[in-house]
């Protein structure tokens, strides 16, 4: 399976931070946010591990709901069924910034520096967040190159995919647990990981895998992940 | 420094979330001033009544600190530094409350369920109530239904908030509600639940009192629900 060992990368998006933080695109921060964002930032390079694990897989059947991948893994879906409708392939993924982030927001709630520990959680989960979108872009244009499309990612846990699924998808996977690990309720540790799977499709079919997108029909409008 | 003097600089520092001499304020310039930890040490030692510090500096300075985060004028992280200030301050003068016989609002026992590590989330409602004059008592994460209610009846508690990130772990909010009935306290106690996957319509479903989307939406339940 490849395993990317990925350098730190600390691009933040501004307006995505703003939004995790309780506000809008164009925010203005207090002057105590900028500087935690701005020594939080500076911080993180030190504390950064990513990773991230993939393994693409045929896939054998689409239905109503039920994607049926090589070796008998079954996934079960409305909403993701829509997604990889068309693709003969599928690109499984976990990926992870370390534990050490982990470790620094647990040291400041304990003592008691709340707000510290609100903000790198939210500057994590988006680092992880650009890993994974940084992957995706290169794979969409590796296969555009070879006239394939891929669709947009999809994880355990949002839509209609039930979060227990993600045993499935780490058992497929089959990671080493040193890196990344799943308690029997679906929780992944390192937390700032992200699971997840996105399909591949052949030229006749490149219309509908690129044009669907899920989140336009949802209701969830103040949902993290939404992609309107 | 006059009385009131120095609850107005208390109340300052609140809605700036200084609580040390070093933090920085949602304004810039005023790291290095006297923040909330040493005015209220310096107001105790004035002979300031610790009830008076607690209604006329910080929990007016809260309300007003509520009132800009619903403007949107703070984010969460500015409101949190603010929540810190107060569960700082009420951590110092807790013995003094005690002392004059000032009696806290109730009793809250708040946990994270088992099978989730997620904390943050539940230690901002933690503060906030701390900083409403509920004596919280904190079962931390990965906290089982049995240990829940054994706590609940050992400490005598008015108030259970059940927090869970993670749609597997929801089933331990319902567990917890059966176990309060046959233990024979549900009438006594009022039940709370919040985190990304519950909802009031889970809420009702499993027989519990309140869906709390926030920490302000406990406040404002507490507030109206008070348990002789």
């Amino acid at each position: 399976m490849p395993l990317i060992s990925l350098s730190p990368n600390i691009d933040i998006n501004i307006d995505k931070l703003a939004t995790r933080l309780g506000g809008k695109k164009q925010q203005d921060f207090s002057y105590a946010v900028s500087e935690k964002i701005t020594m939080f930032t500076e911080k993180m390079s030190r504390m950064l591990s990513p990773h991230l694990y993939y393994q693409t897989i045929k896939v054998d059947s689409v239905n109503n709901g039920e994607i049926e991948l090589s070796g008998g893994i079954t996934f079960f879906s409305i909403k993701l069924s829509k997604v990889m409708k068309e693709c003969s392939e599928a690109v499984c993924f976990v990926a992870t910034i370390g534990k050490d982030i982990d470790r620094e927001i647990i040291r400041m709630m304990e003592q008691k520096h709340l707000s510290d520990a609100f903000v790198l959680d939210a500057i994590g989960s988006l680092l992880v967040e650009s890993i994974v979108n940084d992957f995706w872009k290169k794979m969409k244009i590796k296969h555009q190159k070879a006239g394939r499309v891929v669709s947009l990612r999809f994880s355990p846990g949002y839509c209609d995919w039930s979060i227990e699924e993600q045993k499935k998808l780490f058992q497929f996977l089959d990671l080493n647990p040193v890196f990344v690990k799943l308690s029997h309720s679906c929780l992944m540790s390192p937390r700032k990981s992200i699971s997840g799977i996105f399909g591949i499709s052949y030229p006749h079919t490149t219309h509908f895998v690129e044009a669907y997108n899920p989140c336009k029909n949802c209701h969830k409008k103040d949902c993290n992940e939404r992609r309107v | 420094m006059s009385k009131n003097e120095i609850l107005e600089k208390i109340y300052f520092n609140v809605i700036q979330g200084r609580f040390r001499a070093h933090d920085e304020g949602i304004d810039e310039g005023l790291k290095g001033q006297e923040a909330v930890s040493d005015l209220v040490t310096k107001a105790l030692s004035d002979g300031i009544p610790a009830k008076e510090i607690v209604v006329d500096a910080l929990t007016k300075a809260m309300g007003r600190v509520g009132s800009k985060f619903e403007t949107g004028e703070y984010l969460i992280p500015d409101m949190l530094a603010s929540a810190d200030c107060v569960g700082g301050a009420m951590d110092i003068l807790k013995p003094f409350l005690i002392k004059d016989g000032v009696e806290s609002k109730g009793k809250f026992l708040i946990a994270t369920v088992a099978g989730d590590l997620h904390d943050i989330g539940k230690n901002i409602v933690k503060i906030i109530l701390k900083g409403e004059g509920y004596e919280v008592i904190d079962l931390g994460t990965n906290a089982s239904a049995d240990s829940i209610i054994d706590a609940a009846k050992e400490n005598n508690v008015q108030f259970i908030g059940l927090s869970a990130l993670l749609t597997t772990t929801m089933i331990t909010m319902e567990k917890v509600v059966e176990m309060s009935v046959a233990a024979g306290i549900r009438d006594k106690i009022k039940i709370l639940i919040g985190g990304a996957p519950t909802s009031h319509e889970f809420a009702m479903q499993i027989g519990a009192d309140a869906y709390c989307s926030d920490a302000f939406k406990a406040v404002i339940f507490l507030r109206q629900n008070s348990v002789s």
